[in-house]
């Protein structure tokens, strides 16, 4: 595993072009490219690859007083949209007939809180400025940024040198091997975004609603007594909430993270005619590992490898506060 | 193109299926042909690691993409080992049989070092997943998504992971790993 693992870093590091940057460059560059994603008004269409999966994509996307406005509209196959709107995630899933209402994340601030702190990180990733590239036909920044242990994977980020939003990504696993890439393949800026765009379709009587309930509780440090006894270095504990899900079920949702990557644990009490994925699995670059302790089961879910959701959740425990 | 014809094309594509009726499908169906011609062409510009630097690859995928209104193939382009050979090196659509996913490698949760990668033999095994737990499992990832440090980045994009799912989904599990009721 190490040696390959070093295999790894001596391919991902190879390009001579590439000069170890400074933090506060690779910040700058980060930082304007989230306030990019979330400010602009914008749409285009990329890319989504995913293993040997290719999927061509619509996003339109719309900032005002009101807040953001998303829509991501699969252009391929059942034709999904995911609607980003007013503290509310909208799934419309053609396939399965059904909606899905998720609750987004409170906005506290907007643009959100910058998440990461570059110099903080510099003993979980190298990060380095590449060269400019051409994509969608734009000027765009290439920024390398190579994990340090087995722990998460690596990014390659072309950012737009004008508005800094992100055109094109590489996420890489712990192998090289490259797991999901996305792209503009053209792109539209303007001053505003007609609502008309925004609308999502009209779904039918046949489709079934799921809504999840729109309370939710967020723990002070320590109070729901579940914690996780073992991190990968540099992981920190970022949040934790109940909430209940579309299927009514009552959640635990705790957060921890690097700044970077990021581990979800679901608990949720046993419930009969329920099922439960027990053991690993992978949907594209999004692991999980699932495992019952006594009446709960307790997920793991991140855009990390396997060892790291595997570890993270193995150590979760409850504690009485 | 109906779900089930997708998911015959599908496993056409993966080589997991050789079905004279596809065939036939094919040559007569040229919204499918159009499917495979398009992803045909985004990969072979996607997949190929010999274009020079300072060349716009998102163009040329773009390009492709517009080139799809365009192609016309005569259906002798379709005979059997034609077809076959010209999807051998592409292998760029997903299996997507439905209510199924795949089990893969020799792992056995119990078994393995917590910190260990499991790496052994791949093998298949379908199991039956119900509808309830996607929708639970799609439910994590909103969850997952809206408190991701590095999503939270990248705005909605995050959401082309549930966006481009298709029916069945592509989740993959570890050999071991079971379904609990």
């Amino acid at each position: 595993m190490k040696s390959k693992f070093l295999y790894f870093l001596i391919i991902f590091l190879m390009p001579a072009v590439v000069i170890a940057a400074d933090s506060e460059i690779v910040e700058q560059w980060l930082l304007k490219m989230h306030n990019a994603a979330h400010t602009l008004n914008y749409s285009g269409k990329f890319v989504f690859q995913q293993g040997k999966q290719l999927s061509l994509m619509k996003i339109i996307h719309a900032s005002s007083k009101d807040g953001e406005h998303e829509r991501l509209i699969s252009l391929d196959g059942v034709g999904r949209e995911i609607i980003r709107f007013k503290g509310v995630v909208t799934c419309i899933l053609p396939d399965s007939k059904s909606v899905v209402v998720e609750k987004a994340r409170p906005a506290h601030q907007f643009p959100p809180k910058f998440p990461m702190k570059v110099s903080k990180l510099k003993h979980q990733y190298r990060f380095m400025i590449d060269k400019t590239e051409m994509v969608a036909g734009r000027n765009a920044q290439k920024i390398v940024i190579a994990p340090a242990d087995q722990y998460r994977y690596g990014h390659r980020l072309w950012i737009d040198s004008e508005t800094g939003l992100l055109l094109k990504t590489h996420l890489v696993d712990e192998q090289g091997k490259l797991l999901e890439q996305f792209m503009f393949t053209e792109i539209e800026f303007s001053e505003s975004i007609s609502k008309t765009l925004l609308e999502p379709r009209v779904v039918g009587d046949s489709y079934t609603w799921y809504e999840a309930d729109q309370t939710e509780h967020t723990d002070v440090d320590g109070e729901s007594g579940w914690v996780a006894k073992k991190l990968p270095a540099g992981f920190n504990s970022d949040m934790s909430r109940s909430h209940n899900m579309p299927n009514k079920k009552l959640v635990r949702h705790l957060v921890f993270s690097d700044g970077l990557a990021s581990v979800s644990i679901f608990i949720e009490r046993t419930q009969k005619h329920t099922t439960n994925l027990v053991g690993s699995s992978r949907m594209g670059a999004v692991n999980a590992y699932g495992r019952r302790l006594n009446d709960y089961y307790v997920t793991a879910v991140g855009e990390v490898p396997n060892a790291t959701v595997k570890l993270i959740n193995e150590s979760v425990v409850y504690e009485s506060p | 193109m109906n779900d089930d014809l997708n998911e015959k094309l599908s496993a056409f594509i993966d080589n997991d299926l050789h079905d004279d009726a596809l065939i036939d499908e094919l040559s007569n169906n040229p919204q499918a042909r159009a499917t495979m011609v398009r992803y045909r062409l985004i990969a072979d510009v996607l997949n190929n690691h010999y274009i020079p630097s300072g060349v716009d690859v998102s163009s040329r995928v773009h390009a492709a993409l517009d080139q799809e209104a365009t192609i016309i193939s005569p259906k002798r382009w379709f005979t059997k080992s034609n077809v076959l050979k010209q999807m051998s090196g592409l292998a760029v659509a997903a299996t997507v049989a439905a209510v199924a996913i795949l089990v893969v490698g020799d792992f056995s949760p119990e078994n393995a070092e917590s910190t260990n990668v499991a790496v052994g033999p791949i093998t298949y095994q379908p199991i039956q997943m119900t509808s309830a737990m996607q929708r639970k499992l799609n439910g994590y990832l909103v969850s997952h998504n809206e408190f991701s440090a590095s999503n939270r980045m990248r705005g909605v994009l995050s959401y082309s992971r549930i966006a481009s799912s298709t029916r069945g989904e592509r989740i993959v599990v570890k050999a071991g790993a079971t379904l609990e009721k």
